[in-house]
């Protein structure tokens, strides 16, 4: 299995850490994973099997450098589970502004986050609530929604700065 | 350029861009994030990876991976040899010095005292007549339960032996 498929799973690997060593490493991951559970593969789809294997050890990898480099004070707050929800800088960021200002910045967002924020920004389901509506795992709803978050602050804060600037002159 | 079409789900072109590497970081981790649950975007984007797209790691993967398989493998079973042999140890230790009768004795005498206190037996008088049935004679009974587990301890150790030299003579006669 391991000489039928290293060229795929490395591929899939590389094209989504694009680091040679790096993609090595979640390839030799990939495969001792496939090996513990080999029982699970189910018989003629064995490439996306492993494809999707790489693609989670990938998405793993990939998650935690984007935390690292993005994580801000404060954050600690939003990933314990079950803190209130209306703390962390990225809820006072969006307490800050109107209902309706928050709605149009929602509705304005890309997927995969206009629709998990709608549903929960707005409309106030659960995450759990959300994951299910929108067919997503629940963590993954968790991460998009962390992330569209700061997006949103971000924008927010950056319209602050140019109308203190505008002010200012 | 979208990565996402409305539905959700990744765009031909947002496909063909991870497949020739000209994503951001940030494009890579919502791919890899939708292609870790979305069957249909995963079977399109597997679809792709064909010919000269795939590429091969500069170094083969077969051994390090076997290695590693090995090594778990080694592990499981030098884990379970290793507990075996300090449990074995310990009891030759124990056997050898004496404490292990010790902590039998000390454990029968400290069980003896939650045995309950015997119940007298019925008055003649109170007893049905008796039939014609005779109890056969029952062996004489151990008082004492470390007497008991001494015996049964001492004639394990007599089994043992005799069967080591058994197979000793066998083994000698095979030669």
């Amino acid at each position: 299995m391991v000489r039928t498929y290293q060229g795929l799973v490395y591929t899939v690997c590389y094209q989504l850490v694009q680091d040679n060593d790096t993609a090595q490493d979640l390839a030799q991951d990939t495969f001792l994973a496939a090996w513990r559970a080999i029982d699970r593969c189910p018989a003629g789809y064995e490439k996306q099997w492993l494809a999707r294997i790489a693609v989670n050890k990938a998405k793993d990898h990939l998650r935690s450098g984007w935390v690292r480099k993005m994580s801000t004070p404060g954050d600690e707050v939003m990933a314990l589970a079950g803190a209130p929800p209306d703390e962390g800088p990225e809820a006072k960021a969006l307490a800050g502004i109107g209902m309706d200002e928050l709605e149009k910045k929602i509705l304005n967002l890309r997927e995969p986050y206009r629709t998990p924020c709608r549903l929960c920004l707005l409309e106030g389901y659960t995450p759990a609530e959300a994951a299910r509506i929108c067919r997503r795992p629940e963590k993954t709803l968790n991460a998009q929604l962390w992330r569209a978050k700061k997006m949103l602050r971000q924008e927010i804060e950056q319209e602050r700065r140019s109308e203190d600037g505008t002010l200012s002159r | 350029m979208e990565l996402f079409r409305d539905d959700g789900c990744l765009t031909d072109e947002g496909l063909q861009a991870l497949v020739e590497g000209t994503l951001d970081e940030l494009g890579r981790l919502e791919a890899a994030e939708h292609l870790s649950y979305c069957d249909r975007c995963l079977d399109r984007y597997t679809a792709l990876l064909t010919g000269d797209v795939v590429e091969q790691p500069p170094r083969d993967l077969s051994r390090p991976v076997g290695r590693s398989i090995l090594i778990r493998l080694m592990q499981n079973v030098y884990g379970r040899m290793a507990v075996a042999g300090v449990a074995a140890v310990l009891a030759l230790t124990l056997w050898r010095g004496g404490s292990l009768g010790l902590i039998l004795a000390r454990n029968a005498s400290s069980l003896e005292a939650y045995v309950p206190e015997q119940i007298e037996p019925p008055a003649a008088s109170e007893l049905p007549p008796k039939s014609n049935y005779t109890e056969p004679p029952r062996p004489e009974e151990k008082t004492s339960v470390a007497e008991k587990a001494q015996e049964a301890v001492s004639g394990l150790w007599e089994a043992l032996t005799s069967r080591d030299g058994q197979s000793d003579t066998s083994n000698r006669w095979e030669r």
